[in-house]
């Protein structure tokens, strides 16, 4: 138990140390180059404030649940003699809520970024619509709700499929397939929020650096949304495999269940790190009399 | 395509909006077809209540510049190919008052108003277009040197300035018609 307790506040520690060192300049030289941006000094060291600020964001979302769930049953153990904790401090030890809480801090951490916002000479605004695809790989929402209708469904599947006499009511895997929509229509407010701060105009760059720092926030979010999601639906496919009686199902859910996991595994880590550019180009200089003077 | 509004200006909000949309539509750089951003999104960007854009819209919808499509958004629609001779001198007639009004409040003289009313008007021309005018311009210069300019023109920064006044801030058909 004690060598438990330790590797948990390890990896906790590992975690809280990488998130609160400074971003080095090959990694927003990186970042920036992923993101096409030729900017400034002044807008290299926004991006760099934003960067550091939204990982101990992400980080704290993180550690929270994580830190949590994971000692709650050491000390239920310790304090009550009892094996397991109640809910909802046994649920927060399922990996999925720890994802989520990574993806709350990405969140907030957009969300909590301050605008500027021009004083002198009036009010400017691009006269450019936002929209979730110009930020954000047109096929992510679509399948985040196809991946939680798909939980769904394994989940209500013993209803309809042959299964084993000794099977018991998952209660907490129905709060778990209950979570992966609650997930994606997080995902999907999440998005619209984003996307709906407003956006001043200040100038070209400033616009870019913007749209580049809610497309990265996003990604994140998006990756974070469908990680949890192929997790709980990895968990709900692995759990009919075990009950069903068809034996082309048994052999087959299993297989299904570890692509899951891998699927999750490349979007937490594979879609933040995706190359984007926000297909946006506003005018550099002012239109006909309608620009700032 | 920025969009700029002066909370000081005499001019409210929703005409300035209005008459820059206008602008960039009459002049190209809002192509027909483009979508504006969403009333909300507007709103916030310009730090403006979402009445005011909204009202922008309607009325810009209602001088059939743009097209409300439902839930699919606001359009721009192609330049009209005929417009009503009545319709026409009465949208002309509000629009050069409102000018008027305008270049009055201003202070500006009255040759000063018409050059900056002139040059406006060369403004919208299409930039493939301008070379032609100004060398028929020219030409039509050397064939008649000894006459004088019709026109006073002003220091390039002064044109400039209150050009950029005048299709910033001054609507074109709102007020009332003239006497």
């Amino acid at each position: 138990m004690i060598v438990y307790l330790l590797v948990v506040l390890l990896l906790a520690g590992t975690v809280a140390v990488r998130a609160l060192r400074p971003v080095s300049p090959a990694e927003l030289e990186r970042w920036l180059q992923a993101h096409g941006l030729d900017v400034s000094a002044e807008g290299r060291a926004a991006v760099a404030r934003y960067l550091c600020r939204s990982r101990r964001w992400r980080a704290a979302g993180f550690l929270l649940p994580f830190l949590v769930g994971s000692t709650a049953s050491w000390a239920w153990a310790l304090f009550y003699a009892q094996a397991d904790p109640p809910e909802p401090w046994r649920t927060l030890a399922n990996p999925g809520f720890w994802v989520a809480g990574y993806l709350l801090g990405a969140v907030l951490a957009e969300l909590s970024r301050p605008r500027p916002f021009p004083a002198a000479g009036g009010r400017s605004a691009a006269l450019l619509p936002r929209q979730p695809r110009q930020y954000l790989p047109g096929w992510v929402l679509p399948t985040c709700w196809a991946l939680a209708t798909g939980a769904v469904l394994a989940a209500l599947a013993p209803r309809w499929l042959p299964v084993q006499d000794t099977v018991t009511p998952d209660r907490s895997g129905l709060v778990l397939t209950a979570a992966a929509l609650g997930m994606t229509v997080l995902l999907q407010l999440a998005t619209r929020a984003v996307l709906g701060r407003r956006q001043p105009y200040a100038s070209a760059e400033q616009l870019a650096v913007d749209d580049a720092l809610r497309s990265a926030c996003l990604h994140r979010v998006a990756g974070a949304g469908l990680a949890f999601v192929l997790l709980v639906l990895a968990g709900r496919v692995w759990n009919l495999a075990v009950v069903v009686d068809l034996r082309p199902l048994r052999s087959a859910l299993p297989v299904v269940t570890l692509v899951c996991l891998a699927a999750a595994r490349a979007a937490f880590v594979g879609l933040p790190a995706k190359r984007w550019q926000v297909p946006r180009t506003p005018a550099s200089s002012p239109t006909t009399g309608a620009g700032p003077a | 395509m920025i969009l700029h509004v002066d909370p000081h200006s005499t001019v409210p909000p929703y005409d300035q909006i209005r008459a820059q949309i206008t602008t960039m539509a009459a002049t190209g750089v809002l192509p027909a077809g483009a979508r504006l951003p969403a009333i909300r999104q507007l709103a916030a960007d310009l730090g403006l209540a979402a009445a005011t854009v909204q009202r922008a819209y309607r009325e810009l919808e209602h001088d059939h510049i743009v097209a409300s499509r439902g839930r699919h958004g606001t359009f721009v629609l192609d330049p009209p190919t005929h417009i009503d001779h009545d319709e026409q001198a009465r949208r002309l007639t509000a629009a050069a008052h409102t000018y008027a009004v305008q270049a009055r409040h201003l202070g500006v003289e009255h040759g000063r108003a018409l050059t900056a009313a002139h040059d406006a008007l060369d403004h919208l021309i299409p930039a493939k277009q301008r070379p032609q005018r100004q060398e028929k311009a020219s030409a039509a210069g050397k064939d008649q040197p000894d006459q004088p300019t019709p026109r006073t023109r002003q220091p390039t920064t002064q044109r400039r300035q209150l050009t950029d006044t005048t299709l910033a801030d001054v609507p074109t058909n709102t007020l009332s018609f003239p006497p």
